[in-house]
């Protein structure tokens, strides 16, 4: 009698729309990810939501409705979801913890050191932003404008700009002292 | 011209300054060493910033994948459901008939509830004397590899993880269920509140009513045919699985 030899689990979507969110999802899930997890949400937070955007987003377009920026729809829907669960769930622990625990890839142990401290201090001043600044500058980072900022946010354009340029400031005057 | 905000100049480095400034900033800069300088200090900041931030570390994505896909299905096994009740009714309506059809009008309750047109139970000849005999004398079941695949093929799913299903009868084979395709389908594990443990823990409570004469073994295998959940609800008097089930072991789940 054959042993069934173990594969890489792949289920089969039953339909188009299907087939079409997951590969939403493969190309948005690791910023989803990271953005979420400069809100403060645990790993397993952060998927628990990004489950849930891309279930709502699965309805929102097996109802016909606007196609039109779905990388900002998600990250809008992923910030509102993101938000929600924290006033549900207080005091669970922060992700941006993580944000420090990267080593630098230089072998050099001298250099190494130097660009861990420096790395821990910037994470340190990263950490101690409002959140708002926070998530314009990981929503920058991801390459979005300012309009699509504000949109996700539902913030002002003027307020991103002051947003943005406050928090690079501050990490800007750490970097100038190191 | 007195010297550049940090707004000034980020909205000049990210390109999202209005066009009518963009001249005077950058003959500003032109001149402007301080500024200049506070702008590359600006940029630098950035840079580090994204540098850091895309190194963050993200989990793998198989798991959760599988998760949003197995949903997603779910959600279009559903809607094929709706379809399938309205065709039906509007044709009972038709041809002016009592619509009796085995199709549940409630929705499944597990991730992978049995198909009823997949999965209907099928039965083997077998005495209650059979089904009573010591345990130890059933024998560990292994389902040929063969039948394995083709029910998971039914159930579309095509690359089954190691551990996560129980290839599971819906009448078990203790109580008189055949390893024909049609009595078996791919329940997971542990997900899910109505799981392969729970339906464990029923079949074995079946058994013991079968064998202590409460219970005749066509009614048992009927039960779990129809509608294990429910039956499961009425033999053990209870809307939800008790805890001691929700841990309840039996049989292996599929490797």
């Amino acid at each position: 009698m054959n042993e069934i030899v173990a594969k890489p689990f792949e289920l089969r979507a039953k339909s188009d729309l299907a087939v079409e969110v997951t590969q939403l999802f493969e190309l948005f899930r690791s910023p989803l990810f990271r953005y979420l997890s400069t809100l403060g949400l645990t790993a397993h937070d952060a998927e628990e939501i990004i489950q849930e955007v891309f279930l709502a987003l699965f309805r929102h377009l097996k109802e016909g409705k606007p196609r039109d920026n779905l990388r900002g729809w998600v990250f809008r829907c992923g910030h509102n979801l993101a938000l929600k669960l924290r006033t549900r769930v207080q005091g669970r622990t922060s992700g941006l913890s993580d944000f420090e625990s990267h080593a630098d890839p230089d072998p050099n142990p001298e250099q190494l050191a130097v660009a861990r401290q420096q790395h821990a201090r910037l994470a340190a001043v990263y950490r101690s932003l409002p959140e708002r600044e926070r998530a314009c500058l990981a929503l920058r980072a991801e390459g979005f404008r300012y309009r699509e900022i504000a949109d996700i946010q539902g913030m002002s354009l003027g307020a991103v700009a002051g947003a943005l340029s406050r928090a690079l400031g501050k990490l800007a005057r750490v970097e100038a002292l190191l | 011209m007195s010297h550049l905000s940090d707004r000034d100049l980020l909205l000049y480095l990210d390109g999202e300054c209005p066009a009518a400034r963009v001249e005077a900033i950058a003959d500003h800069l032109h001149q402007c060493d301080g500024c200049r300088f506070r702008k590359d200090e600006l940029s630098s900041a950035a840079r580090e910033f994204e540098k850091q931030y895309e190194a963050l570390d993200v989990p793998p994505i198989q798991e959760p994948r599988t998760s949003l896909l197995a949903e997603l299905n779910k959600i279009e096994s559903r809607f094929g459901w709706r379809e399938r009740m309205l065709v039906a009714t509007a044709a009972a309506v038709l041809i002016g008939l009592t619509l009796r059809t085995s199709w549940p009008v409630r929705l499944p309750e597990t991730d992978f509830a049995p198909v009823p047109s997949l999965t209907p139970g099928a039965t083997r000849a077998i005495s209650r004397a059979e089904v009573c005999a010591d345990e130890s004398e059933h024998g560990e079941l292994r389902m040929a590899s063969k039948v394995a695949s083709q029910v998971f093929h039914n159930y579309g799913i095509d690359s089954p993880a190691p551990r996560s299903y129980e290839i599971d009868y819906l009448i078990p084979a203790d109580l008189g269920g055949s390893d024909d395709p049609r009595n078996l389908w791919p329940q997971p594990y542990a997900r899910g509140v109505w799981n392969a443990r729970v339906k464990d823990a029923l079949e074995d409570r079946l058994r013991a009513l079968v064998c202590s004469g409460k219970l005749d073994l066509a009614t048992a295998q009927r039960d779990l045919a129809r509608d294990w959940i429910g039956a499961y609800k009425r033999y053990f008097r209870t809307d939800k699985p008790l805890l001691d089930h929700v841990a309840f072991y039996k049989d292996r789940p599929w490797e």
